[in-house]
């Protein structure tokens, strides 16, 4: 059932991305919101769990996107080992620890892209434009990517008592009828 | 006999007094007394049910004009929003015509598309469009509007297409100047302008100048408009200048495209 979720979660955030926010132009240069669900996987969640995801997301990403095919799948898993990564270096306790690995998330992602994009030349041949693309989005996910975050950890622990409610209401239900 | 008679005297002498006291004799004492002591209270009563009933009134009438204000807003909302759709379709309208009017202009068959979606990616430039293979739609189409070319059929489904727009960075376009036919590839920077390059030194480009598909490349038909020469760089070194160039199309507020579904290469191997 979790993985409805993802599923569900996923569409609602590329189609916020990709649909809505395009025609709202302070949104213009906001970070990849599927980019941030990526992080929360990996922040969040077992490695089992998380892979497909991933993978997923990387997939129906590079399908919407004029990027070369396997652009978004290698900078999304990247992004997920980073960031698992980063997170076990980082002490816990650690204060900004959740900001911290958001923009180093993101950071690594556009870094991956420019890479991807025409690699040090292209960087070397447009230093401003790639500031102003990296710059804001930096800037809008140290505001709100950690909000998102735990946005997205309180829905998904609804969903998850929601589903053990249902469920067990359903077996109850089973069971009553069985008895009968 | 004598109470008859009493009587009637009473009666005589009564229409005398009130004769002579109503026109004579002023209300002294007694009158004036009771004027002082029951007209302040006359008054307070007065005015107490004065503004008792002013304020039942406006009370009334205060919950009648809020319930109309409410009413009203409600049809200021509904109208403002019939308005807006109204708008939007007069605005849809003028699109759909002068894309009615390119497609009429259009020597190749063609099929009209709304724009659905929008590249997530910052360093790419595509768009997602809602026909595809089972409206004709095939990879490597041109695809434009009226004020000039937007892009590519990269990629195609049954009912959807993704479309490289002339910005992206992968993007490479035959052109020349109209105006002095120096030759050049418009090369897209994921911005939302675009590079002119390969014009020789030699050739004159100058700020204004427009620039238009040569035909060459087998895909956008010869004499479509691209856009127009923003800036022009001419190093004292290299065979090349740089020209910067702003697309006619507004990729950040297209809507509707329209494919060309016979590719330039195609009318060329079978013209008709």
């Amino acid at each position: 059932m979790t993985y409805v979720f993802y599923s569900i979660t996923s569409l609602f955030l590329i189609v916020l991305q990709t649909v809505i926010l395009p025609d709202l132009p302070i949104f213009n240069s906001v970070f990849d919101l599927t980019a941030m669900f990526v992080i929360y996987l990996g922040l969040m969640r077992s490695a089992r769990e998380g892979i497909p995801v991933v993978l997923m997301l990387g997939v129906i990403m590079d399908n919407l996107s004029g990027a070369p095919f396997m652009v978004f799948i290698t900078t999304y898993f990247w992004l997920y080992v980073g960031v698992r990564w980063l997170s076990r270096i980082l002490q816990v306790g650690m204060r900004f620890r959740l900001a911290v690995i958001i923009v180093a998330g993101i950071l690594l992602e556009n870094v991956i892209f420019i890479l991807a994009f025409g690699g040090v030349d292209a960087l070397r041949q447009m230093p401003s434009t790639t500031a102003g693309k990296i710059l804001p989005r930096l800037l809008w996910a140290l505001i709100f990517g950690p909000i998102l975050i735990l946005i997205l950890e309180q829905t998904h622990r609804i969903w998850d008592r929601w589903v053990r409610t249902f469920l067990i209401r359903r077996s109850d239900s089973v069971g009553g009828r069985a008895a009968r | 006999m004598l109470v008859i008679v009493g009587v009637f005297f009473l009666v005589v002498a009564n229409i005398v007094i009130l004769f002579i006291s109503s026109n004579r004799v002023p209300s002294y004492g007694i009158g004036r007394f009771a004027l002082y002591l029951v007209a302040p209270i006359q008054d307070v009563v007065s005015s107490t049910i004065k503004v008792a009933r002013n304020t039942w009134q406006a009370y009334f009438m205060l919950v009648s004009t809020a319930q109309q204000n409410a009413r009203l807003k409600k049809e200021l909302q509904q109208a403002n929003a019939r308005n807006s759709q109204w708008y939007e379709t007069e605005l849809s309208n003028i699109r759909l015509r002068r894309l009615l009017d390119f497609k009429i202009s259009l020597e190749s068959p063609s099929v009209a598309a709304e724009v659905i979606g929008m590249d997530p990616s910052p360093w790419y430039r595509a768009v997602i469009i809602n026909k595809g293979s089972n409206d004709g739609v095939r990879k490597g189409l041109p695809v434009g509007i009226p004020e000039g070319i937007a892009g590519q059929v990269i990629d195609v489904s049954a009912a959807y297409a993704k479309v490289m727009l002339i910005t992206d960075r992968n993007s490479a376009v035959d052109a020349l100047v109209q105006r002095t036919r120096a030759r050049g590839i418009i090369k897209g920077e994921s911005t939302s302008s675009c590079v002119f390059q390969y014009a020789l030194r030699k050739d004159e480009v100058n700020i204004g100048d427009r620039i238009v598909a040569s035909g060459l490349d087998g895909v956008f038909p010869r004499g479509m408009p691209i856009g127009e020469v923003s800036g022009v760089v001419r190093r004292a070194a290299g065979i090349f200048q740089e020209v910067s160039v702003t697309p006619y199309v507004d990729f950040e507020k297209i809507e509707e495209v329209l494919v060309l579904l016979t590719p330039l290469q195609d009318q060329l191997v079978n013209p008709q």
